[in-house]
């Protein structure tokens, strides 16, 4: 069984508590501008529309010590990754100024587009820690546009270019040849840019983590890191101990891997108690010849991520909150895939691997639980632009809702494990020859409850070049999103190209496609899960619902037994009292 | 320039080309791969120091015919002053290269008392580089380069006579392959390593002047003898158009078009008319198109002397922007060995108008497959990259010969290193009977070679032609058979599969490769019955086809010609076939 547990690191002499808040707080805030310099030198829609990276410092023995509020599959595998960077290139053979990439997907964050970057920082002559950001590159090459196709996919050699640890910087100056290398086999230019954009956000890190060290002098700000660890480890068990010790199981589907595909199950067992957690994925399906496997670091870092979601949601994640969890798969299973196994497109899991883990602590948790999310699509489209006859990669995320709390509806066009995000429209249309017709919250696909989930949300948008390659990524067209607690599950997803004409077709929500100018792909996400049973849902929220458009007035009565007067839009109570006795 | 004696210039001459052979030997004996051991898939020259070639070894023309057009391009992103000792620079960029990025060229400059004197220069075409499919060849559903594999522009690989560990770490986590793909690479520089000491002991020999000299009047020479050639071939405009059958399931033919012109000892060869470039791993990029055009050229005027700058330089040749011969980036063209064949025939083809005794007929064409997948006896992948090479064309005086490449170097690989690296067995390997286009002088047989695959879950990639359009004959000679490739023959299971097809093979599944025949040449009444019964002793012709084709009837009981109604077959049938006579037809 592949393991993930990380080593203990022994505490300094701590300094005042004013000193320490004031260090740990400049650590956060050097990890969250990190984040911002990569989003501003950006250059791809992903990482500067997306916001689809993530930055973390780290101390001078490679332990994971703040990191932005970025994405969880990153920040998830970030600490596994570096240590393996240095058995690579050890501190020794650091010097200022270098930086060591890495998109291996077992060493790093389970698919080639994921590429980290670690620098080394110094500071008196003397190491002072990490800085390291992870970035999605909207391509690395390989079988379609965008490196993250899944049917037909066997191995990751199609999928792109991979780099073991390798030095892209050295001394401050660019690797020539591996640039060199970079740019003659990535489809855009933009690759190139937003490495640099890493760099930039790692110098930046280096900088601020420099600044704390002259003023605060190197031993003093060693110990604060040190303490950090130690004090997030100590609150991270004491939040563990606050759940009843016992085994947790719960089970899900993935849909498939592809058109015409089996499902995947995805089973866990949690084991809690002792301020730890052990989580299991025992019982889960096996590797697939598809390009959506997940290397372990993905599993673990969406397992850390539901985990730390339920007992310490506020904290900024590092080594102490992590070294509390341990994540185990068996060796070739869909978890935790050996190599070469395929998997571009394993973002799509992400999802069912937090909500999975969500679904066993939802039956020790009493709060800070979610039903499951809308899920979301992540399809690229590929092809030349007619306007400039030059290669165009149009990545687009279609983020439904979020599931129901245990004190709220679940939001909509909000994603609930990660910090994805829509892409504007307008970036869309001028970066790719393309025209959003349409995006809109879909009526009566929230899962019912007490709270109801969030809707999910459609986007038609339609193509303008031809020969273009659509390779769709999506999930919940066969299995519902659940709800808890007698909520009721969401309606399912589809992908419909060309809606309402003789041509109609669905979608395969893995598939890969040839379109022609003027298609309208037609995205619907599914509907996330409800919370509690509907029959408990005030009237008047239900009313609020059929106003904006969320619930339809069939959909309140039928779902909710709230009936609603058409010509005046008021809950008739009589007739509501009537029909929610026989809600069932 | 100083002048020199005849006997220093033929020394010289001669202790370039062996150098030039002699580091072919060092790659093949040092490399890993089966491609390179044993299909000798490689190449190797000299240049000088202003990056002219100067002497090749006898190998493949795809490189052979591109390596000049690569140095140039090398050299000016590597100018030699940025050169040192112990460098050496890799790329496999198709455009810059030969066409697919499974071949690697390795420059190296070599120097002498720190004067730059030349440059050893070799390619070789790697098992895998990743993409797509194992072997890197896969021409269904491929759409561009980026499909395909990793892609080097000119790279720096060795600084001061040490690997630049980076990019070797890059290449070895990027291929299926990585010991066999690292292993030749570095044999790729020892051959390099050879080429120079060889170059460097021609200099400390006779001084760096006297080298320089010659190495300069080889090409002076080569272009006025190959000038000399062209003038005996009548001037004036010969063309001719061909079909690839298709690149890939479903999919239209290729149509491969060409005009030669010849006129004051210069040869003008055009593309234009031919096909667009295809979504698919097969397009010629233009230094494959020249390349494999300079080895027909260069077959009907100079086939003996060795290829350097100055034969190249006399042929110029051009194939519209966005052709199928000269595609634009990033074009996929993995499979593209497979137009090699065509683009020689054609051009060979279109000579033919000219000077007919120097052209041969269309070759069988050959398999270029390659099986992928995991081998049960060692638990690690496995890419078995096959050669079915049929037999040539016939020619003016003397058939065909089998299990011969025509226009390049290759080789069968041998079963015995087939079944010792990948998990299968071959069955069968033999002639087919009857598949030669018969003529005076025959064709050679077409190839059949049986293997069974003894692992479950093979990817295998098909890579063949002259399956839909025969080769054809010459002068009278008759086309040879098409092509198949068969699943399982002889079972309730078979199935034609296609010749650029992919497929998923499971354990116990026997593959029949059965390539084209080639064309014969000459009418095939001509031919003397003593040669038709030899044929038929040997199994290349049946009794049947006996008669049918050269009207030779022989008697089965006792195996002789019957000389009578031989005589007589071959009158009636002689009075039915006056169309023979002239140049066939274009195959349509």
């Amino acid at each position: 069984m592949g393991r993930n547990s990380v080593s203990a690191t022994s505490p300094a002499a701590v300094p005042d508590p004013v000193t320490f808040s004031v260090i740990w707080g400049g650590l956060v805030a050097a990890a969250a501008e990190m984040g911002e310099t990569l989003t501003r030198t950006a250059y791809s829609v992903a990482v500067r529309e997306g916001a689809d990276f993530s930055t973390g410092l780290f101390d001078a023995r490679g332990s994971m010590v703040a990191q932005g509020d970025y994405s969880p599959g990153h920040l998830g595998s970030m600490a596994f990754a570096v240590r393996r960077m240095l058995e690579d290139h050890p501190v020794e053979s650091l010097a200022p100024g270098d930086a060591v990439i890495c998109n291996d997907p077992g060493i790093g964050s389970g698919h080639l587009p994921d590429v980290y970057m670690m620098c080394p920082v110094f500071g008196d002559g003397q190491l002072l820690g990490f800085a390291v950001n992870i970035a999605h590159q909207i391509d690395i090459g390989g079988s379609s546009s965008g490196s993250q196709n899944i049917a037909g996919v066997q191995d990751n050699y199609q999928e792109g270019i991979r780099f073991l640890p390798t030095k892209l910087y050295e001394a401050g100056a660019p690797v020539v040849d591996v640039f060199r290398f970079i740019e003659a086999n990535v489809r855009v230019g933009d690759v190139v840019g937003d490495m640099r954009a890493q760099y930039n956000a790692n110098m930046t890190g280096a900088g601020r983590l420099q600044g704390l060290a002259r003023t605060y002098g190197v031993e003093t700000l060693r110990a604060a890191m040190a303490e950090v660890i130690a004090r997030s480890e100590a609150e991270m068990r004491a939040a563990i101990d606050r759940l009843a010790p016992g085994r947790y199981s719960f089970e899900d589907y993935m849909d498939d891997v592809g058109p015409d595909t089996d499902p995947v199950l995805a089973k866990v067992q949690l084991t809690i108690g002792e301020g730890r957690v052990l989580v299991d994925w025992s019982g889960s399906g096996p590797q697939r010849d598809a390009g959506m496997n997940c290397y372990l670091h993905y599993t673990a870092a969406y397992s850390i991520a539901a985990i730390k979601s339920v007992t310490l949601p506020a904290t900024p994640q590092n080594d102490g909150i992590i070294r509390t969890i341990e994540v185990v798969a068996p060796d070739g299973s869909f978890f935790n895939a050996t190599r070469p196994a395929a998997c571009g497109g394993r973002a799509v899991c992400s999802h069912r691997i937090y909500e999975v883990v969500m679904g066993a602590l939802s039956q020790v948790a009493d709060d800070g639980v979610i039903a499951a999310n809308s899920h979301f699509f992540n399809p690229n489209i590929g092809g030349t632009d007619p306007r400039t006859g030059r290669p165009f990669i149009c990545w687009e995320s279609i983020i439904g809702g979020i599931g129901a709390r245990t004190f709220k509806d679940g939001m909509e066009a909000t994603s609930s494990p990660w910090n994805g995000t829509n892409v504007p429209v307008e970036v869309q249309e001028i970066r790719s020859p393309v025209m959003i017709e349409r995006i809109e919250f879909i009526g009566d696909s929230a899962g019912a409850g007490r709270f109801r989930g969030g809707a999910g949300l459609r986007k038609d948008l339609r193509v303008l070049a031809p020969g273009a390659i659509l390779t769709n990524l999506g999930d919940r067209a066969r299995f519902a999103p659940y709800g808890l607690r007698d909520g009721r599950p969401g309606i399912k997803g589809t992908t419909v190209l060309n809606p309402g004409t003789p041509d109609e077709r669905v979608l395969s929500s893995k598939g890969t496609y040839r379109l022609s100018e003027g298609d309208v792909i037609s995205w619907r996400t599914s509907g996330a899960g409800g919370l509690g049973h509907p029959r408990a849902r005030v009237a008047d929220r239900v009313l609020s619902d059929v106003l904006n458009g969320i619930v339809g007035i069939e959909g309140a009565r039928r779902d909710y037994g709230v009936v609603i007067d058409p010509a005046a839009m008021t809950v008739d109570i009589a007739a509501t009292e009537k029909a929610r006795a026989g809600l069932t | 320039m100083q002048t020199l004696d005849p006997i220093t210039f033929s020394v010289l001459w001669g202790g370039l080309l062996s150098a030039a052979s002699e580091m072919g030997v060092t790659l093949s004996r040092t490399a890993y791969s089966a491609a390179v051991r044993e299909g000798l898939d490689y190449s190797t020259a000299l240049f000088d120091a202003d990056g002219n070639m100067v002497a090749q070894g006898d190998y493949s023309p795809g490189h052979l015919g591109s390596m000049a057009f690569t140095v140039r391009r090398v050299l000016e992103d590597y100018p030699k002053e940025t050169m040192e000792p112990g460098d050496a620079i890799l790329l496999n960029d198709s455009r810059i290269g030969s066409g697919h990025q499974p071949d690697f060229f390795m420059i190296s400059p070599i120097f002498h008392e720190e004067a730059l004197i030349g440059f050893a220069v070799n390619c070789a075409h790697h098992v895998d580089v990743g993409g797509a499919g194992a072997g890197s060849q896969v021409i269904e559903g491929i759409i561009d380069s980026y499909q395909e594999g990793i892609h080097f522009l000119p790279t720096r690989c060795y600084r001061a006579g040490e690997p630049v560990a980076d990019i070797f770490r890059i290449i070895g986590a990027n291929v299926r392959q990585p010991d066999l793909v690292i292993g030749d690479l570095r044999a790729q520089v020892n051959a390099n390593n050879t080429g120079a000491r060889r170059l460097q002991a021609l200099a400390e020999q006779y001084g760096c002047d006297t080298l320089g000299a010659a190495m300069n009047e080889v090409i002076v020479r080569s272009e006025a003898s190959m000038r000399e050639a062209i003038s005996t071939i009548p001037e004036g405009v010969y063309s001719y158009q061909d079909c690839m059958d298709d690149v890939g399931p479903g999919t239209e033919p290729v149509v491969a078009k060409v005009t030669v012109t010849v006129r004051d000892g210069e040869i003008e060869v055009d593309w234009e008319g031919s096909g667009p470039q295809r979504e698919a791993g097969l397009n010629s990029y233009i230094h494959y198109t020249y390349a494999y055009t300079i080895a027909a050229i260069k077959s009907v005027t100079l086939p003996r002397a060795p290829q350097n700058d100055g034969v190249i330089r006399t042929i110029a040749i051009k194939a519209p922007e966005g052709s199928f011969f000269n595609p634009r980036p990033p074009a996929a063209s993995g499979g593209r060995a497979t137009i090699s064949h065509r683009i020689y025939e054609v051009v060979l083809r279109a000579l033919a108008g000219a000077v007919p005794e120097r052209v041969m007929a269309a070759n069988s064409h050959f398999y270029n497959p390659n099986l992928g997948g995991v081998d049960p006896r060692s638990g690690r992948p496995f890419v078995c990259y096959e050669l079915i090479i049929g037999g040539i064309g016939g020619r003016t005086d003397k058939d065909g010969e089998e299990a011969l490449a025509s226009p390049w170097n290759a080789g069968n690989i041998p079963v015995e290193i087939q079944e010792s690296l990948a998990p299968l067995v071959v069955e069968r390997f033999g002639t087919i009977a009857d598949s030669a286009g018969a003529g005076k002088n025959r064709g050679g047989c077409g190839i059949r070679r049986d293997i069974r695959v003894l692992a479950d879950d093979v990817n295998f990639y098909n890579l063949g032609d002259r399956a839909v359009y025969q080769p054809f004959g010459l002068i009278g000679g008759k086309p040879g058979r098409l092509a198949e490739t068969l699943l399982n023959p002889g079972t309730k299971d078979e199935k034609a599969l296609h010749s650029k097809g992919s497929y998923r093979l499971s354990e116990g599944d026997l593959i029949s490769w059965r390539t084209a025949g080639a064309g014969g040449y000459g009418d095939p009444y001509e031919r003397e019955p003593w040669r038709v019964l030899r044929d038929v002793r040997e199994g290349f012709v049946t009794i049947e086809a006996a008669e049918r084709d050269y009207g030779v009837v022989i008697d089965p009981a006792d195996m002789t010609v019957r000389d009578v109604e031989t005589a007589a077959a071959r009158k009636a049938r002689r009075g039915d076939k006056a169309e023979l006579s002239g140049i066939s037809q274009p195959a349509q």
